[in-house]
Protein backbone atom coordinates (compact mmCIF):
# COMPACT_ATOMS: atom_id res chain seq x y z
CA UNK A 1 0.00 0.00 0.00
CA UNK A 2 1.32 3.43 -0.91
CA UNK A 3 0.45 6.34 1.32
CA UNK A 4 -0.27 9.77 0.02
CA UNK A 5 2.37 12.44 0.33
CA UNK A 6 -0.13 14.47 2.35
CA UNK A 7 0.41 11.95 5.19
CA UNK A 8 4.04 12.99 5.45
CA UNK A 9 5.42 14.83 8.46
CA UNK A 10 8.17 16.59 6.55
CA UNK A 11 8.48 17.60 2.91
CA UNK A 12 11.44 19.11 1.11
CA UNK A 13 11.39 20.54 -2.40
CA UNK A 14 14.86 20.65 -3.87
CA UNK A 15 16.06 22.04 -7.16
CA UNK A 16 17.91 19.52 -9.33
CA UNK A 17 21.42 20.70 -8.51
CA UNK A 18 23.96 18.27 -7.00
CA UNK A 19 25.21 20.88 -4.52
CA UNK A 20 21.96 20.39 -2.55
CA UNK A 21 22.23 16.60 -2.24
CA UNK A 22 23.94 17.16 1.12
CA UNK A 23 20.84 18.98 2.40
CA UNK A 24 18.65 15.97 1.61
CA UNK A 25 21.18 13.65 3.26
CA UNK A 26 21.32 15.80 6.37
CA UNK A 27 17.53 15.82 6.66
CA UNK A 28 17.30 12.02 6.45
CA UNK A 29 20.17 11.69 8.91
CA UNK A 30 18.41 13.87 11.47
CA UNK A 31 15.01 12.22 11.09
CA UNK A 32 16.22 8.59 11.01
CA UNK A 33 16.86 8.39 14.75
CA UNK A 34 13.57 10.11 15.52
CA UNK A 35 11.82 7.35 13.54
CA UNK A 36 13.51 4.70 15.65
CA UNK A 37 16.25 3.69 13.23
CA UNK A 38 19.72 2.77 14.47
CA UNK A 39 22.72 4.73 13.23
CA UNK A 40 23.54 2.01 10.68
CA UNK A 41 19.95 1.86 9.47
CA UNK A 42 19.87 5.64 9.21
CA UNK A 43 23.12 5.57 7.21
CA UNK A 44 21.46 3.13 4.80
CA UNK A 45 18.41 5.36 4.42
CA UNK A 46 20.71 8.35 3.78
CA UNK A 47 22.64 6.44 1.10
CA UNK A 48 19.46 5.15 -0.54
CA UNK A 49 17.90 8.60 -0.81
CA UNK A 50 21.19 10.04 -2.08
CA UNK A 51 21.41 7.35 -4.77
CA UNK A 52 17.79 7.84 -5.79
CA UNK A 53 17.98 11.63 -6.03
CA UNK A 54 21.33 11.47 -7.85
CA UNK A 55 19.76 9.12 -10.40
CA UNK A 56 16.91 11.58 -10.92
CA UNK A 57 19.30 14.51 -11.50
CA UNK A 58 21.69 12.54 -13.67
CA UNK A 59 19.48 10.23 -15.69
CA UNK A 60 15.95 11.57 -15.28
CA UNK A 61 16.65 15.27 -15.70
CA UNK A 62 19.90 14.74 -17.66
CA UNK A 63 21.64 17.26 -15.38
CA UNK A 64 19.16 20.06 -16.13
CA UNK A 65 19.61 22.40 -13.14
CA UNK A 66 16.10 23.91 -13.11
CA UNK A 67 13.89 20.93 -12.29
CA UNK A 68 12.53 19.87 -8.91
CA UNK A 69 12.56 16.84 -6.65
CA UNK A 70 10.12 16.41 -3.78
CA UNK A 71 11.15 14.34 -0.78
CA UNK A 72 8.46 13.49 1.79
CA UNK A 73 9.07 11.62 5.04
CA UNK A 74 6.84 10.07 7.63
CA UNK A 75 7.50 7.77 10.55
CA UNK A 76 6.20 4.21 10.35
CA UNK A 77 4.77 2.17 13.19
CA UNK A 78 2.93 -0.77 11.69
CA UNK A 79 2.93 -4.56 11.77
CA UNK A 80 6.47 -4.61 10.32
CA UNK A 81 7.70 -2.42 13.15
CA UNK A 82 9.03 1.08 13.61
CA UNK A 83 10.76 2.93 10.84
CA UNK A 84 10.70 5.57 8.17
CA UNK A 85 8.95 5.96 4.83
CA UNK A 86 10.41 8.26 2.22
CA UNK A 87 8.53 9.21 -0.96
CA UNK A 88 10.59 10.80 -3.73
CA UNK A 89 8.68 12.41 -6.59
CA UNK A 90 10.18 13.75 -9.80
CA UNK A 91 8.74 15.18 -13.01
CA UNK A 92 10.94 13.27 -15.41
CA UNK A 93 9.73 12.88 -18.96
CA UNK A 94 10.33 9.77 -21.03
CA UNK A 95 11.10 7.51 -18.06
CA UNK A 96 8.83 4.63 -17.08
CA UNK A 97 9.13 2.51 -13.93
CA UNK A 98 9.80 -0.56 -16.09
CA UNK A 99 13.05 0.99 -17.35
CA UNK A 100 14.52 1.22 -13.86
CA UNK A 101 16.42 -2.05 -13.42
CA UNK A 102 19.35 -3.41 -11.46
CA UNK A 103 22.38 -4.30 -13.52
CA UNK A 104 24.50 -7.44 -13.40
CA UNK A 105 27.21 -6.79 -10.80
CA UNK A 106 29.40 -9.66 -12.02
CA UNK A 107 30.66 -7.35 -14.77
CA UNK A 108 33.10 -4.74 -13.43
CA UNK A 109 32.14 -1.38 -14.86
CA UNK A 110 31.63 2.10 -13.47
CA UNK A 111 28.07 3.26 -12.90
CA UNK A 112 24.72 1.57 -12.59
CA UNK A 113 25.18 0.70 -8.93
CA UNK A 114 22.52 3.01 -7.51
CA UNK A 115 19.49 0.79 -8.09
CA UNK A 116 21.31 -2.27 -6.75
CA UNK A 117 22.14 -0.32 -3.61
CA UNK A 118 18.50 0.69 -3.09
CA UNK A 119 17.25 -2.90 -3.22
CA UNK A 120 20.13 -4.15 -1.10
CA UNK A 121 19.78 -1.80 1.85
CA UNK A 122 16.11 -0.82 2.02
CA UNK A 123 13.21 -3.01 3.18
CA UNK A 124 10.79 -1.73 0.57
CA UNK A 125 11.52 -0.19 -2.84
CA UNK A 126 8.71 0.63 -5.24
CA UNK A 127 8.77 2.68 -8.43
CA UNK A 128 5.51 3.77 -10.01
CA UNK A 129 4.09 6.39 -12.29
CA UNK A 130 3.04 9.41 -10.25
CA UNK A 131 -0.70 9.40 -9.60
CA UNK A 132 -1.02 13.17 -9.74
CA UNK A 133 1.13 14.23 -12.68
CA UNK A 134 3.95 13.29 -15.05
CA UNK A 135 6.95 11.70 -13.40
CA UNK A 136 8.04 8.80 -11.25
CA UNK A 137 7.28 8.18 -7.59
CA UNK A 138 9.73 6.13 -5.57
CA UNK A 139 8.60 4.82 -2.20
CA UNK A 140 11.33 3.63 0.18
CA UNK A 141 10.84 2.09 3.61
CA UNK A 142 13.38 1.23 6.25
CA UNK A 143 12.41 -0.57 9.45
CA UNK A 144 14.33 -0.90 12.69
CA UNK A 145 15.70 -4.39 13.27
CA UNK A 146 17.16 -4.78 16.75
CA UNK A 147 19.71 -7.38 15.64
CA UNK A 148 21.46 -5.01 13.20
CA UNK A 149 24.72 -3.39 14.26
CA UNK A 150 24.37 -0.01 15.85
CA UNK A 151 20.92 -0.72 17.34
CA UNK B 1 31.86 20.24 4.12
CA UNK B 2 33.87 21.31 1.09
CA UNK B 3 35.86 18.75 -0.81
CA UNK B 4 39.50 18.92 -1.69
CA UNK B 5 42.43 16.70 -2.57
CA UNK B 6 46.20 16.55 -2.40
CA UNK B 7 48.50 14.82 -4.86
CA UNK B 8 51.89 13.56 -3.68
CA UNK B 9 54.54 12.12 -5.99
CA UNK B 10 55.97 8.79 -4.85
CA UNK B 11 59.19 7.12 -6.09
CA UNK B 12 57.08 4.65 -8.06
CA UNK B 13 53.83 6.50 -8.57
CA UNK B 14 51.35 8.88 -6.98
CA UNK B 15 49.31 9.28 -3.83
CA UNK B 16 45.95 11.05 -4.02
CA UNK B 17 44.53 12.06 -0.65
CA UNK B 18 40.83 12.96 -0.79
CA UNK B 19 39.04 15.03 1.82
CA UNK B 20 35.31 15.65 2.18
CA UNK B 21 32.10 13.95 1.12
CA UNK B 22 32.25 12.44 -2.35
CA UNK B 23 28.87 12.65 -4.02
CA UNK B 24 27.61 13.72 -7.44
CA UNK B 25 28.43 17.36 -6.66
CA UNK B 26 32.14 16.45 -6.56
CA UNK B 27 32.64 13.18 -8.44
CA UNK B 28 32.82 14.80 -11.94
CA UNK B 29 35.64 17.06 -10.72
CA UNK B 30 37.32 14.14 -8.99
CA UNK B 31 37.14 12.17 -12.27
CA UNK B 32 39.12 14.92 -14.02
CA UNK B 33 41.72 14.95 -11.24
CA UNK B 34 42.12 11.20 -11.48
CA UNK B 35 42.44 11.32 -15.27
CA UNK B 36 45.25 13.86 -14.98
CA UNK B 37 47.10 11.63 -12.54
CA UNK B 38 46.41 8.48 -14.58
CA UNK B 39 47.85 10.22 -17.64
CA UNK B 40 51.22 10.31 -15.84
CA UNK B 41 51.10 6.48 -15.89
CA UNK B 42 51.86 5.89 -12.18
CA UNK B 43 53.10 2.35 -11.59
CA UNK B 44 51.56 2.52 -8.12
CA UNK B 45 48.52 4.70 -7.47
CA UNK B 46 47.48 4.99 -3.83
CA UNK B 47 44.18 6.64 -2.95
CA UNK B 48 43.98 7.71 0.67
CA UNK B 49 40.35 8.01 1.81
CA UNK B 50 41.02 8.81 5.46
CA UNK B 51 39.40 12.23 5.07
CA UNK B 52 36.32 10.90 3.31
CA UNK B 53 33.40 10.35 5.67
CA UNK B 54 30.85 9.66 2.95
CA UNK B 55 30.90 8.36 -0.61
CA UNK B 56 28.05 7.46 -2.94
CA UNK B 57 28.08 5.28 -6.05
CA UNK B 58 29.13 8.19 -8.28
CA UNK B 59 32.36 8.34 -6.27
CA UNK B 60 32.74 4.58 -6.42
CA UNK B 61 32.35 4.79 -10.22
CA UNK B 62 35.34 7.16 -10.42
CA UNK B 63 37.45 4.66 -8.49
CA UNK B 64 36.26 1.76 -10.69
CA UNK B 65 37.29 3.73 -13.79
CA UNK B 66 40.72 4.35 -12.29
CA UNK B 67 41.08 0.68 -11.36
CA UNK B 68 40.16 -0.38 -14.89
CA UNK B 69 42.74 2.00 -16.38
CA UNK B 70 45.48 0.80 -14.05
CA UNK B 71 44.65 -2.88 -14.47
CA UNK B 72 44.53 -2.64 -18.27
CA UNK B 73 48.01 -1.07 -18.22
CA UNK B 74 49.29 -3.67 -15.71
CA UNK B 75 49.78 -1.01 -13.08
CA UNK B 76 48.60 -1.07 -9.47
CA UNK B 77 45.93 0.79 -7.55
CA UNK B 78 45.44 0.66 -3.79
CA UNK B 79 42.75 2.17 -1.60
CA UNK B 80 43.60 2.86 2.02
CA UNK B 81 42.22 4.25 5.27
CA UNK B 82 38.57 3.59 4.42
CA UNK B 83 36.16 4.83 7.09
CA UNK B 84 33.36 2.47 8.12
CA UNK B 85 30.63 4.11 6.04
CA UNK B 86 32.82 4.22 2.95
CA UNK B 87 33.88 0.60 3.35
CA UNK B 88 30.18 -0.23 3.66
CA UNK B 89 29.32 0.97 0.16
CA UNK B 90 32.15 -1.11 -1.30
CA UNK B 91 30.70 -4.14 0.48
CA UNK B 92 27.16 -3.37 -0.68
CA UNK B 93 28.41 -2.99 -4.26
CA UNK B 94 30.46 -6.20 -3.85
CA UNK B 95 33.64 -4.32 -4.72
CA UNK B 96 35.50 -4.92 -1.45
CA UNK B 97 37.07 -8.04 -2.98
CA UNK B 98 37.82 -6.33 -6.30
CA UNK B 99 39.92 -3.44 -4.99
CA UNK B 100 43.16 -3.88 -3.06
CA UNK B 101 42.24 -2.23 0.23
CA UNK B 102 44.96 -1.47 2.79
CA UNK B 103 44.76 -0.17 6.35
CA UNK B 104 47.30 2.61 5.83
CA UNK B 105 49.29 4.51 3.22
CA UNK B 106 52.44 2.76 4.49
CA UNK B 107 50.85 -0.65 3.92
CA UNK B 108 49.92 0.41 0.40
CA UNK B 109 53.45 1.65 -0.30
CA UNK B 110 54.94 -1.66 0.80
CA UNK B 111 52.41 -3.96 -0.87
Amino acid sequence: MTFDVSDSHIQMRVISQPQYLCAIRNMINIIGGKCGLSSTETDHAVLAVDEATTNIIRHGYKDAPDQFINVAIRPLNDTAGQGMEIIIDDQCKDVSPDQIQERDLSVLKPGGLGIHILYRIMDHVHFEQRPDMQGIRLTLRKYHKPQENGS
Amino acid sequence: MSQTHEITTLPDGSLISCIGEIDYSYSPELRQIFRQVLDTKPQRLIIDLQGVAYMDSSGVAVLVEALQTQTKAKRQLFLCNLQTKVRGIFEIARLDMVFKIKDSVEDAKQA
